[in-house]
């Protein structure tokens, strides 16, 4: 395959017609900032929450803040900003121009925010006001994926990876659509159903269906391009993403309508899918040419513990453990280990990528740009792993074990973790690191 | 413009992500210069790369001069490019695990 243009000085190659990027860097980078920032507001309601939940008051205005800051203000915001950027780069169409998108993005961040603040005090019109942003915003760039990944399918251009995001952007609509009724209904009551199971089945669409579905999706692409490993093995991360999404329909109906056999059946496939996506991983790792940075850190180790919650779940359904006692540490290990663990990891790459390219890129072939390791925060990503790694091995530990001091330290290191993303992501954006060297001629006009 | 001032041109164009050159990574498959254009034959480290248009116009802007020869840049996925044609000294910066 290959693809021919002329390219006399100043006009553009066909090539370069072809390709396809995302809006401009500040908006992708802005949401970035602002989900990273989210972060460490929802682990500080993590460590508000510790205590409570290891000894199993699980359903608290702090648990609640919790898992709406990471779910959404921080997990689905960082994933939507690092969307904007990497769809079209994997399935070589553009999403959508920049003012929709910043109106979407917005939504989801600020009505995530405003959700979570009126679960946490009861505040009817904050949990309206923040359910509508969240479901408007989240449903118009939903929209703006489908659209973008049907011409990928028309064109040829959707592949393994495309096809997972649109699962996983499928799963972001039911989680919506969930949501949007859970929140009606805590305002005025409407809905039959056990709230604990309506609960246990919003977590799981949300939790393996949208973030765990679309991390798994994106590490299939970025995964070994990021590492130079070239000669891994495919097969088992495509299967993987086919298993975790094949998942969650039993796993998200067994919850909801408390049929064992369905969660056994889900857990399964997801232990399944969990095995193969570490299979992948540990690939890539294997054939990787560069030394690995923390994104391959992060996602081996999300991968794995992803793995555990999955096995967990799968003994509570099969009567081995207790399902009340399991389903907390559970939630936690997707949640925190895996979506805000490799979230995490992602941030210290693409976040520079993205300042590197809006800044530099016109600096491209004649000299005077920093290298983009330059903008890489190497001692901040590797604090950051070093604090979380065992921060959420205290949380799990505590909240499992019922410590509940254990599972307040676990959560206050994953609070220090959570600051060196931001400091991090801080430092990309407003740093300006030295140039490597003189431009050896003037550089255009940017 | 003379091959070797070509090759020299390119060797300044960086792989932002990787830190090294394209020359040294082993990304330009061919070079023809003549009188009227200068022919690069070059690949990406995979397809889909995000920064794609960046070195495109990293090594169209090397190459161009005032009055020069026109710049044609034919990129091509076949043969793919591989780990093993980066230069020992890229491996060392890359911190390649097989590089002893």
């Amino acid at each position: 395959m290959s693809a021919r243009g002329r390219c006399t000085p100043g006009a553009r190659t066909l090539e370069r017609q072809r390709a396809v990027g995302g809006p401009p860097w500040a908006l992708p980078s802005g949401a970035l900032l602002a989900a990273s920032m989210a972060q460490v507001a929802g682990a500080i309601a993590l460590a508000v929450a510790a205590r409570d939940l290891a000894s199993g008051a699980v359903y608290g205005s702090a648990s609640l803040v919790t898992a709406h800051l990471y779910g959404l203000a921080f997990l689905t915001l960082a994933i939507l900003g690092a969307m904007l950027q990497l769809v079209p780069v994997v399935i070589r169409q553009s999403v959508a121009g920049p003012w929709p998108a910043a109106g979407a993005v917005t939504g989801v961040g600020l009505g995530g925010v405003l959700l979570a603040a009126g679960l946490g005090t009861g505040a009817a019109g904050l949990i309206a006001a923040g359910g509508t942003l969240v479901v408007a915003g989240g449903a118009l760039i939903g929209a703006f994926l489908v659209r973008a990944l049907w011409r990928a399918w028309r064109a040829g251009t959707l592949g393994a990876a495309g096809a997972g995001i649109a699962l996983a952007t499928t799963w972001l609509w039911v989680v919506l659509a969930m949501g949007g009724l859970m929140a009606a209904n805590r305002v005025e009551p409407f809905l039959a159903t056990d709230r604990l199971r309506l609960i246990a089945a919003h977590a799981a669409v949300a939790l393996v269906g949208w973030i765990g579905g679309t991390i798994v999706a994106v590490a299939l692409k970025l995964g070994p391009m990021l590492a130079l490993a070239h000669g891994h093995p495919v097969a088992p991360g495509t299967w993987a993403m086919a298993c975790w999404n094949a998942s969650v329909p039993p796993l998200a109906l067994g919850l909801l309508v408390g049929a064992g056999p369905l969660v056994a059946a889900g857990a399964a496939l997801l232990t399944i899918a969990c095995a193969l996506a570490l299979w992948f991983t540990i690939g890539v790792l294997r054939h990787r040419r560069r030394r690995a940075e923390a994104p391959i850190a992060h996602l081996v180790l999300g991968t794995a513990v992803a793995g555990g919650a999955a096995v967990a779940g799968l003994l509570a359904a099969l009567g081995a453990l207790d399902p009340l006692e399991v389903a907390v540490p559970v939630a936690l290990a997707l949640m925190v280990g895996l979506g805000a663990g490799v979230t995490s990891g992602h941030l210290f790459k693409v976040v520079p990528m993205l300042v590197w390219t809006g800044r530099y890129a016109h600096l491209a072939g004649i000299g005077g740009a920093p290298k983009l390791a330059d903008l890489y925060p190497a001692p901040l990503a590797t604090a950051e792993v070093a604090l979380f790694t065992p921060g959420l091995a205290a949380l799990l530990a505590g909240v499992a074990g019922g410590v509940g001091w254990l599972a307040l330290a676990g959560a206050l290191a994953l609070v220090a973790a959570a600051l060196c993303v931001v400091v991090a992501v801080l430092v990309v954006v407003a740093g300006r690191p030295r140039p490597a060297a003189a431009p050896l001629r003037p550089a255009p006009a940017a | 413009m003379t091959e070797d001032e070509a090759w020299a041109a390119l060797a300044r164009v960086v792989d932002p992500e990787l830190g090294v050159d394209i020359v040294e990574l082993g990304l330009v498959y061919g070079l023809e210069v003549g009188p009227e254009r200068v022919k690069v034959t070059m690949t990406l480290t995979s397809q889909g790369c995000p920064l794609h248009g960046v070195i495109v116009d990293g090594v169209e802007r090397a190459l161009e001069r005032p009055g020069g020869p026109d710049v044609e840049i034919e990129m091509v996925w076949d043969p793919p490019w591989d780990p093993d044609r980066i230069g020992s000294s890229g491996r060392r910066a890359l911190g390649d695990p097989t590089t002893t």
